[in-house]
Formats: structure tokens, C-alpha cells, sequence
């Protein structure tokens, strides 16, 4: 029952032409902007613009399109009685949480890979373009985690519309206002007032936990200015490397458990 | 046979010092001026003194050994001195030269060392082909690899110094030429203190935590060096701080944290650089209004220039970001080039604000700041943007593996999506 559940939501996502196109699109922009960069830029190791651009992409729009879609889905099912339904097979809560993380997981890797394969495909023509590992291991986290949040987003919501409001405020909440509320605490804090700020935000915002791991594990945390040495030498350690995967797991696990809860109160109802 | 071939094995082995009984310091005593020493190969212990015109030549395998803390060779108060094809290892200095009119370095390996060359009071020197490898520990745990005080009429040339605290370090020196030396994984490249009339031409610096650090020198010439992978947390490609006059002309800086960064200059010209891929190409902090940066190309920085409010002159270069056009035909684009952007300001006034560098809303920030920065008139403004960028990039070869890679790797997730819908 579990795996024909994710066989079925896997074949529904994929079906959607709202899938589809986000697929075109991803592909299109993140291929565009890399290709251009390799014409147009030396080939040079560490933090570039090109770097910088292949991780901006990666945050801008896979957040987005994970959020509205994960969340639509949930909400989908809610409203139009699919959840109800399913709820009358021998399945439990758990089971179709699973189940949707895994088909929504699968379905935007899918959307990723074909990405990748163009980039490598057209890099290759233009002379090798370059794709490291940690980037890779970041798309799969940025996956890993937007899921979830989607899946507790639309879980919240009940109907698709108010999932997709909803996760459009989450979206610019996490890529834009945390941040800019920081630059602007920050014209009128101390500098250690706001590094502090600085890096609780680094943990309570999964894209800049995102951003923050790509320095660390690429080894470029110097980008990130004097001012937070201390942290990333923390992070930079064996025991650094444990806390950032504990805490990438709770932001895995954390949205998921709060699901269950949402659907729980909901089946009460 | 197998007689023979040991006893050829033996000799061997102890060649290396068959002439340890020869007296270096006698040789120096002993010969007159304008003598040749000729040192035979072996290692020689000792604190060894030269105070008179010589030259001192070893062979292939001639090595002086410091002992205890004192240096290796020690030439003093004299004239036309010629020291050449030596190895020295040792403890704290391995040559110290003071008041010297004429002394020649060449071709000395020197290892092991707190601090390599050290020479003060001295006039008419030239150090060529030296090589000094430092001690594997931090930086504040190290000397120098050559170090020049209080000195005139130096040239230091084609030597490769790694792993010391400060490759070249030069105080209170008028007239130098540090030319086509090599200096990687120290602290600073070459270190200019205090200096005046001074010249580094074709250097290669890199992974340094700073290539060229300049500081209270006035006059100097800065040209066709290639300073890349200054990346450390305070690193930069050249660090200018209270320097007046000063050209820095035909560089490739590449990959620094900061390119090139101005602090408390004036009178600084900055012309026909390359400026690739740094995460802030030109910085400058309470420079003058003749400090100007003019023709030279930017390519690929996350931020192409930030100051203070004082800012200095844009003129002529090229930047990769530049969107305005040229009606007119002459090579200048017909709007200005802004390079003035808040978070750059910001940045410069607060470091915390670095955490933000090239993240998502920075990105849409810079953007919009892109629109309303247009209106700027004076500060890090260039009214006469070039449009194309001197030199021509290399035509890239076809990556067959990747560009495979990639097609299979369409291919089949397309396959799987195509099975995922229909099954």
C-alpha cells in the first residue's frame, strides 16, 4: 500500500504541467546563466561570480517551486477529500507523510538531474564546465528540507491557494526579509550585536543554512569576513560537521513532525 | 668486483664530506682582497665572518651550518663581496650583512632558517637566484625570507622564497628594484616599509595572505606582477596604506579577496590592470582625489569597486557588468558606469555586513540599487566606460566526457519521467 502510495503521487507530480514547466524553466534559467558565465568568465578556482550565480540560482528558485508545489499538493489532497479517502485504507498518517515526502523528493530530483545533464551536456560543448560535489550535496539538502517545509505548509493550509499565499510568504520570508531585517537592525546595532543576530539567523533560516554549508564544506568561509571566524571554525570541525548535520536532520524532521500534528487535529475535527 | 662496487658505494656516501676538514673561516682570513675562496663541497659548522673584498664560491654540495643562534655568515663593514652557489641551514639567520658598499647573493639555498637574508646599513646589493624555503608553523613563529633596512641601491631578483613570514620585507630603503622574485604561502609577498623610490616588476605572488603590502612609502612602481589566491580571512592582492605616489600598472590580480585596497593614500594611478574574478576588485578607504583607476579591465568581481565617502576617480575601464551602449561609436559606452552600490558602502563601514556578500538579497538589492544609482554623479562613477576589453580569451575545446555525461544523464531522467507517468 505504502509504495503503490508514492508510485501514485510520484506519477501524479510528474504528470502536472505545473511540474513539467517548472522542469522547462529551472533548466532553462540555471542552464542560461551557467553557459553564459563559461563564455564569458576565466576559469578560476574558489568564490566567483559564476559560483555565486550557480548557488544563487539554486536558492532563488528550487525553494520556490518546492514550497508551492509540495504544499499545493498536501493542501490539494486535504481539500478535495483525497486525504479522507485515503484514510479509509490501511494506511496511517505517518505512511501517507512518508509517502508524499518520498514522491515529492523523487520527482524534484528528477526535475534536477535533467538540469544538471543539460549543464553538463552544453558545458561540456563550450570546454567543461565545473559541477562540484558539494554542490550537488547542497541541491539534495535544498530538496531534502524544502520538502518538508512544504508538506508542513500545506498541512497548515487546508486549501491550494492558501498554500500557495502561504508559501510564497514563507519563500520571500526566508530569501529576502530575514535578511534585510538584519541589514536594517544592523544600521543601528553594534557589529557584535548584529553578528550574533547573524548567526542565530544562520540557524532558524534554512536557505541561509544552505548558503552558510556551502562555505563551510567547500572551505571558502573566509567570503564570509573576519567577523565570523570564531563560528566558522567551529563548523569547520569534526564536531562542527556533527552539529550542522543534527541540525539539517531537525530541519528535515521537524517540519514532518509538525505535519503529522496538523493532520492529526484535522482527522479530530 | 663486488669489492670494487663497494668501496666506489663507500666513497660514495662520504664524499659529502671528504673536504669537512677544509677551514672556510682560515680560507677568509688567509686570502687577500679581490680573492676568490673557493669553498669544496661538504658541511661546514660554524659561525663564519667575512670583513674584507672577497668572493666566496662553493660547489654543488657546500653547505655552512649555522651553530647555535648565530648566523651561518656574517659580512661586515667591507666592500664588493660576492657570496654564490652555497647552501646554508641553521637556526635563527643564515646571512647578515651590515655596512657593506657592493654585495652579490647568487644562487644560495637556504633552509631551516628563523629568517633567511638580513641586511641593514648596506648600499649597492644585488640578491639573484636564492631560493628560501621556511619552516612548516604559523607565520608570528617566523622571520623573513629576505630582509632589507636602512639600505640603498638594492636589487632583488628571479628568487623563490616560500613559506616564511614576509617574503621580501624592505624598511627605511631608498631606490629597490624587487623584480621577476616568486613568493607563495607566506604572509606577505613583499613587504615595503618606510621606502622610497621603489620598484616591483614582474613578481609572482600567490597564496600569500597578502601578496603586496605597502606601507608609508612614497614613489613606488608597482608593474606586471600576477597576484592571485590572497583568499585568508584579512587577504588581499595589494595593500596600499599611507603611500603617496604610487603606479600600479599591467597586473594581473586574480582571485583575492581583495584586488587591490587603498587605505589613507594619495596620488595613487592604477592603469591597465587585469582584475579577474576577486570578491572586491578595488577598495579604498580616505584616498585622495588624485588617486585615479584608469583603463584597466574588470572581469568577473563580485564587487567592482567600494570606498568611503571620499571614493576616487573611475576612467576608461572595461567592466563585464556594464549595460549601456555606444551610439556614438568610439569605443565608450554613452551612459556612465555606476560602480557605487550600498552594500559595498555598507560593507566598507561595518564588516559584519560581509556575512551577506552575493546572497540572494544582496543580489536583488544591487539590482535595484543598479536603477537608482544611475542618478549618481561624482563618486565611483566612470563617464567614459570602455566597451570591449583589451586582449582576446582563449577558444574553449570540447569536454567530450562531460558533454556525454550530461546527454546520458538527460536522457535517462527523462526515460524515468516518461515511466513514472505512464506506469
Amino acid at each position: 500500500m505504502y509504495s503503490m502510495l508514492i508510485k501514485l503521487e510520484l506519477k501524479q507530480m510528474l504528470r502536472s504541467r505545473w511540474m513539467q514547466l517548472v522542469g522547462i524553466l529551472f533548466t532553462l534559467v540555471f542552464t542560461a546563466i551557467i553557459v553564459i558565465q563559461q563564455m564569458a568568465l576565466p576559469d578560476v578556482e574558489g568564490f566567483t561570480r559564476q559560483t555565486a550565480s550557480f548557488l544563487n540560482v539554486l536558492l532563488f528558485l528550487l525553494p520556490l517551486f518546492i514550497l508551492t508545489i509540495g504544499s499545493m499538493s498536501v493542501a490539494g489532497d486535504v481539500e478535495s477529500g483525497w486525504f479522507s479517502l485515503l484514510k479509509t485504507y490501511p494506511m496511517t498518517r505517518t505512511q501517507y507523510i512518508a509517502g508524499k515526502y518520498m514522491a515529492s523528493v523523487l520527482a524534484f530530483l528528477l526535475v534536477v538531474v535533467v538540469a544538471f545533464g543539460v549543464i553538463l551536456a552544453l558545458g561540456g560543448f563550450l570546454g567543461g564546465v565545473r559541477l562540484p560535489i558539494i554542490f550537488i550535496i547542497l541541491t539534495l539538502l535544498c530538496i531534502f528540507i524544502f520538502v518538508s517545509l512544504a508538506i508542513a505548509v500545506g498541512a497548515f493550509a487546508k486549501t491550494r491557494l492558501y498554500a500557495l499565499s502561504l508559501s510564497l510568504v514563507f519563500w520571500s520570508i526566508f530569501l529576502l526579509l530575514i535578511s534585510y531585517a538584519l541589514m536594517a537592525i544592523g544600521t543601528v546595532v553594534a557589529g557584535h550585536v548584529l553578528q550574533k543576530l547573524t548567526i542565530i539567523a544562520m540557524h532558524i533560516n534554512p536557505v541561509e543554512w544552505l548558503r552558510f554549508g556551502y562555505f563551510i564544506f567547500t572551505d571558502q568561509a573566509s567570503v564570509l569576513g573576519p567577523a565570523f571566524y570564531d563560528i566558522t571554525q567551529f563548523y569547520s570541525s569534526p564536531l562542527g560537521y556533527a552539529v550542522y548535520v543534527a541540525v539539517t536532520l531537525l530541519w528535515i524532521a521537524c517540519p514532518l513532525a509538525y505535519a503529522s500534528l496538523l493532520l492529526k487535529k484535522g482527522e479530530r475535527r | 668486483m663486488k669489492k670494487i662496487g663497494f668501496a666506489l658505494l663507500f666513497f660514495l656516501f662520504i664524499s659529502q664530506t671528504v673536504y669537512a676538514d677544509f677551514d672556510v673561516q682560515h680560507a677568509i682570513d688567509a686570502a687577500k682582497p679581490g680573492e676568490v675562496v673557493h669553498i669544496p663541497a661538504g658541511r661546514y659548522h660554524g659561525n663564519f665572518i667575512v670583513t674584507k673584498p672577497i668572493m666566496l664560491k662553493g660547489e654543488e654540495g657546500t653547505e655552512l651550518i649555522a651553530e647555535k643562534n648565530e648566523p651561518a655568515l656574517r659580512i661586515e663593514n667591507t666592500a664588493n663581496i660576492t657570496v654564490e652557489n652555497i647552501n646554508l641551514s641553521g637556526k635563527n639567520k643564515a646571512i647578515v650583512a651590515s655596512n657593506v658598499d657592493g654585495l652579490e647573493l647568487h644562487k644560495l639555498q637556504i633552509k631551516d632558517f628563523h629568517s633567511g637574508v638580513h641586511i641593514q646599513r648596506s648600499k649597492n646589493v644585488r640578491i639573484h637566484e636564492v631560493n628560501v624555503t621556511g619552516n612548516v608553523g604559523h607565520y608570528s613563529r617566523k622571520g623573513n625570507g629576505l630582509a632589507v633596512f636602512k639600505s640603498e641601491n638594492i636589487i632583488i631578483e628571479n628568487n623563490t622564497i616560500e613559506q616564511v613570514q614576509d617574503g621580501i620585507y624592505v624598511e627605511d630603503v631608498k631606490r629597490i628594484v624587487v623584480q621577476r622574485n616568486k613568493v607563495t604561502n607566506s604572509r606577505y609577498g613583499t613587504h615595503f616599509m618606510y621606502t622610497s623610490d621603489a620598484e616591483a616588476l614582474l613578481n609572482t605572488y600567490h597564496h600569500n595572505v597578502t601578496g603586496l603590502m605597502v606601507m608609508m612609502t612614497t614613489d613606488i612602481h608597482l608593474e606586471s606582477n600576477t597576484v592571485e589566491n590572497h583568499v585568508d580571512f584579512n587577504g588581499y592582492g595589494m595593500l596600499l596604506y599611507d603611500v603617496q605616489q604610487a603606479k600600479i600598472k599591467h597586473n594581473t590580480i586574480k582571485n583575492n579577496r581583495t584586488g587591490v585596497a587603498l587605505q589613507k593614500s594619495s596620488n595613487v594611478h592604477i592603469e591597465t590592470n587585469d582584475f579577474q574574478m576577486n570578491q572586491t576588485a578595488l577598495e579604498g578607504t580616505k584616498v585622495s582625489d588624485d588617486t585615479k583607476a584608469s583603463n584597466n579591465n574588470f572581469t568577473g568581481n563580485i564587487l567592482t569597486a567600494r570606498s568611503d565617502k571620499q571614493g576616487f576617480k573611475l576612467e576608461s575601464n572595461y567592466y563585464d557588468d556594464y549595460s549601456g551602449i555606444d551610439l556614438e561609436d568610439n569605443g565608450l559606452g554613452d551612459v556612465p558606469y555606476v560602480a557605487v552600490s550600498s552594500f559595498g558602502q555598507w560593507m566598507v563601514r561595518q564588516p559584519v555586513y560581509q556575512y551577506f556578500v552575493e546572497s540572494p538579497s544582496v543580489i536583488l538589492l544591487t539590482s535595484l540599487d543598479q536603477q537608482i544609482n544611475k542618478t549618481e554623479k561624482n563618486m565611483l562613477v566612470d563617464h567614459t566606460p570602455r566597451l570591449a576589453a583589451e586582449g582576446t580569451k582563449e577558444k574553449n575545446k570540447v569536454n567530450v566526457v562531460q558533454m556525454l555525461l550530461g546527454l546520458s544523464l538527460i536522457l535517462s531522467s527523462l526515460w524515468l519521467w516518461k515511466r513514472g507517468i505512464t506506469e
